[in-house]
């Protein structure tokens, strides 16, 4: 079984990025689940969200407490909570931000990964030239697609098309094969 | 066929399925797709013979379940966290008076 955890803020669309993966992972004949974790429901307080994907029937409904891959769409997050807590040993790892995990603060993490498995995508950019707003949960799943290849990203586009028909989920679909296309990894 | 649906979808299939006369609810995340789904279903005329009704509160809710409850008819409500606590004072009329359905989405318990 695969499991992805999703952190971020509220108003990022942690909730549907969960929601689109297990879509993406349900149309291509797997059992998949989105979970989102309820907490104070405001603007900016940090959100969780789980997806898991498997062969056979998934009777799990408890929180990804260790994720095999790691989705952050906020790096302010890792000043705030213990975002890497479970995170397996040859675990993947994708942050939106421009900047270098160094700067983040946060390479002896990522040291401890397996060469490939880190991926830094600037997401929130990416999402505001295609889409026009700061929204970078669509972008990171084309990321994702990229370097772990839990997923294919036809099956991202046909996600967002399903849960954003017409043209919010064309700009959207761009922004991801955009990311897709320039996942690049540091190790 | 496999299908994949939101959970709260699912049971307002379900609760469709058991041909509710009366569904009241007051909305509250993560309980507010069921009864959306329950409205669109009475509204597009799947589910006949049922009665929709929106109240001001949890603590109506409640109430308009147990008083058509109590008239005969099957009903519906669901709710989930301060909605429940806000039903508290109902809840105890709920349970002297009669039988009906009441979801509580967060827990995901079931009371009859």
């Amino acid at each position: 079984m695969l499991q992805v955890r999703i952190h971020g803020r509220g108003g990022q669309g942690v909730v549907s990025a969960a929601e689109m993966l297990s879509v993406a992972a349900f149309l291509e004949g797997k059992h998949a689940q989105a979970v989102p974790s309820f907490g104070s429901e405001r603007m900016g307080a940090p959100v969780v969200a789980f997806c898991r994907i498997d062969d056979k029937e998934i009777r799990l409904r408890e929180p990804v407490l260790e994720p095999d891959a790691l989705i952050v769409q906020d790096p302010t997050l890792f000043q705030a909570i213990d975002v890497f807590n479970g995170l397996k040993d040859d675990g993947y790892l994708l942050i939106n931000t421009g900047r270098s995990t160094a700067e983040l603060g946060i390479e002896n993490t990522v040291a401890q990964l397996p060469e490939g498995h880190v991926c830094t995508v600037p997401a929130t950019e990416i999402a505001l030239k295609y889409v026009k707003r700061p929204l970078p949960n669509a972008v990171l799943l084309g990321a994702l697609s990229a370097i772990t290849g839990f997923i294919k990203i036809e099956s991202v586009v046909d996600a967002i098309q399903t849960k954003f028909p017409g043209k919010i989920g064309d700009v959207n679909i761009a922004a991801a094969r955009v990311a897709y296309e320039s996942a690049s990894t540091e190790s | 066929m496999l299908k994949q649906i939101e959970g709260s979808h699912g049971m307002a299939e379900a609760v469709g399925l058991c041909r509710p006369e009366v569904i009241c609810a007051y909305p509250i995340t993560p309980q507010t797709h069921i009864v959306e789904d329950l409205g669109v279903l009475v509204k597009g005329g799947q589910l006949t013979d049922c009665e929709f009704i929106n109240v001001e509160s949890e603590f109506a809710a409640l109430s308009v379940a147990i008083g058509s409850s109590a008239a005969g008819a099957r009903t519906y409500t669901a709710t989930a966290s301060q909605g429940l606590l806000f039903m508290a004072e109902a809840v105890y009329n709920l349970g002297e008076l009669c039988k009906n359905s009441h979801h509580d989405a967060r827990t995901g318990r079931k009371d009859a």
